[in-house]
């Protein structure tokens, strides 16, 4: 690591216009985090336009803070409402809500706001020492062994396919197919147009990502009108006890390190990354048994996981340009609108920018702990607005953000064609973010393989002979292998919850 | 989940056909060896695979049964439907009316949808959002939204 470079960065980031965003970012972040319905990829999608107009660092530092805030912001409605406001936290219910009914909601919060600090800044620390290196391991890359990170990337996709590996599989063969709309990345022949001009370079990526992340939410929030929970009055802390952290801090490192890791395996993301160290502070666990019935440690695991993640997703996508989950999808997108082509030139060509996102990042995660101290009782009062209310003004963001991109009624189009592509595949229970994930490793993967079989003249052993390439295509099969088993067994024993419990009403 | 399983297997063999059928019109490239249709060929035939594999399933009766049935009776996804058709009209619209106007009346809309009944309140909520979203962006990002006939 350069500690110039780095300080550097932080002088950049201290600068009171950027830091006034990046506090900006955050403090929206925890808010889009807190709201149930609006996830960290649809906020940071839906507030991209509004750094358009500001320099590249301002923009980012601000996309950043979303990013952190959003990550942890998710916590407070899954402690208080028992409904996680992102994916992120759906971990964080199982014991941050049965604490909240024991009247220890403040426990179950400051047990948050501290681990997701820890995981999240250890992260970003990581992230920092880690990326150079695997940038300048990547810079040796070629055609084979972008092919081999492309295929492992888009081999996560079945362990995010929700509840079914088939209806998973199917999402992320059509969404690789919408990743070859547009002029072909070697001959320049167009396909799939269907005439119009507007779709020569493929579908928009950001009108995209808000039709099918934020726009079908719109029409699901319209049909399903469900009550929230009434908020209980909380009693405040600021930070855990003394007790609770000597509990708890084994576990918040070891989830660190689980949850960063995760994160850089490119595809699988937080809310990953959070069940998996969740499941391992159980299992290691001198007493299992009190998990799920409020265990403070189990608060501690999910959220230093899902925050450490961040990170961790931040490592692929600057270093390789294959991002490690749905939100360093949007922000590789958002990074290009900016002339920033991530990937291991970007160390080459702009390591400063660089730094200056590497001390966004750390910064980002300590406005998150203060904004999230100090902001709380500002927060659980926020999450009871009306959904009548919130709704509309989702829908009114997608429209504008869709627009905004290239001042483009078309691409308010494309919005609306992905919304309801996607309000009825949420419908059905086809997950949407493994179109997301092949909207980027598909070009990825067809390029490189390409590009590839031109230097062999047509030999595909060129993909299995070369060390680095040969690994990753050997990671890729293991992972589908295990993903496989473990979704298959997930299935089995949802089905089997289903035959115990016939039909609960809704 | 039969129906909607059946129609969905269908729905993914019938794009998988397409992009067959139009792949094998693309040019071939002699130079490069793999011309454009080869990458869309190979996934349309595993979206053709796993289509199948999903009408299989659900002709055998083996679909998961839906949290959420498709009920045409059901009053939410009467709303839903409104709401998206609604959107159709509303992009149709918002060059000629204009962004201001198209927005606002949506909204108003919308949150009848949503079952608010005070009119007053819903009204000065659509305006003043639509306006407010105008304004940032018109002044403060510069992105000109579309005026309609009052620009």
């Amino acid at each position: 690591m350069e500690l110039d470079l780095l300080l550097k960065g932080f002088g950049v980031v201290f600068q009171p216009s950027c830091f006034g965003l990046i506090l900006l970012g955050t403090v929206s972040g925890v808010l889009i985090g807190a709201l149930p319905g609006l996830t960290a990829t649809m906020g940071v999608a839906l507030l991209i336009p509004f750094t358009f107009g500001l320099p590249v660092h301002q923009g980012v530092g601000m996309l950043l803070g979303i990013f952190c805030g959003a990550i942890y912001g998710g916590s407070i409605s899954a402690i208080l409402i028992r409904t996680p406001g992102t994916p992120a936290a759906a971990a964080t219910v199982l014991d941050g809500y049965p604490l909240n009914q024991k009247g220890e909601a403040g426990r179950a919060l400051s047990m948050s706001i501290f681990a997701s600090f820890v995981g999240g800044f250890s992260g970003a620390l990581i992230m920092t020492f880690a990326s150079p290196q695997i940038s300048r391991v990547a810079l040796q890359f070629s055609a084979p062994e972008y092919f081999g990170l492309a295929i492992f990337g888009l081999s996560i996709i079945i362990s995010i396919s929700g509840n079914s590996i088939v209806k998973g599989i199917i999402a992320g063969f059509f969404g690789m197919l919408i990743s070859t709309i547009g002029l072909d990345p070697m001959a320049g022949y167009p396909r799939f147009t269907f005439g119009f001009m507007d779709l020569f370079e493929g579908p928009a990526f950001i009108p995209t990502l808000i039709g099918l992340f934020a726009l079908s939410e719109v029409f699901k929030g319209v049909e399903v009108l469900y009550k929230q929970e009434a908020v209980k009055a909380v009693k405040q802390q600021l930070l855990p006890s003394w007790t609770d952290i000597r509990k708890a801090w084994l576990t918040i490192v070891k989830s660190t390190f689980i949850g960063t890791f995760i994160g850089a395996v490119p595809g699988a993301g937080s809310d990953i990354s959070a069940f998996v160290a969740y499941g391992e502070a159980k299992r290691s666990s001198k007493h299992p048994e009190t998990f799920g019935k409020g265990e403070i440690t189990g608060v501690a695991a999910a959220e230093a996981a899902n925050n450490a993640c961040t990170g961790g997703a931040m490592i692929p996508m600057l270093s390789l340009g294959v991002p490690g989950d749905a939100v360093t999808a949007v922000l590789l997108g958002a990074l290009v609108i900016q002339g920033l082509q991530p990937g291991p030139l970007l160390f080459k060509d702009h390591i400063d920018m660089v730094y200056s996102i590497f001390a966004g990042m750390m910064t980002a995660n300590l406005l998150m702990f203060l904004v999230g101290i100090f902001g709380i009782r500002f927060f659980v009062r926020i999450i009871s607005i009306e959904r009548s209310l919130l709704i509309p003004i989702i829908f009114l963001l997608s429209i504008v953000g869709a627009y905004s991109m290239r001042n483009s009624l078309f691409d308010v189009g494309l919005a609306v064609v992905f919304g309801i592509i996607g309000y009825f595949m949420q419908r059905y229970d086809f997950p949407a973010s493994p179109i997301l994930l092949s909207l980027i490793l598909g070009p990825l993967a067809e390029s490189s393989l390409r590009r590839a079989l031109i230097v062999s003249h047509g030999d595909f052993t060129i993909l299995f002979t070369r060390p680095i390439s040969l690994a990753l295509i050997l990671l890729a099969i293991a992972s589908l292998i295990t993903a496989t088993i473990m979704q298959l067994k997930l299935e089995k024993r949802m089905l089997a919850e289903n035959a115990q419990q016939p039909r609960s009403g809704s | 989940m039969k129906k909607p399983d059946i129609f969905a297997g269908i729905l993914g063999l019938l794009i998988a056909v397409y992009v067959i059928y139009s792949a094998y019109h693309f040019p071939e490239d002699k130079v490069l060896l793999l011309g454009p249709s080869f990458f869309p060929t190979c996934l349309a035939g595993g979206l053709g695979i796993f289509s199948l594999l999903l009408l299989a399933g659900a002709l055998r009766g083996k679909s998961r049964p839906c949290t959420d049935p498709f009920n045409i009776k059901d009053p939410g996804v009467h709303r839903a439907i409104i709401s998206l058709l609604a959107v159709i009209l509303y992009c149709v619209l918002l060059n000629s009316l204009g962004f201001i106007i198209t927005s606002a009346v949506y909204l108003f809309g919308l949150m009848y949808l949503l079952q608010r009944r005070d009119y007053l309140k819903m009204a000065a909520v659509s305006v003043a959002v639509t306006l407010l979203i105008y304004g940032i962006f018109n002044r403060l990002l510069d992105i000109s939204l579309p005026a309609g006939f009052l620009g």
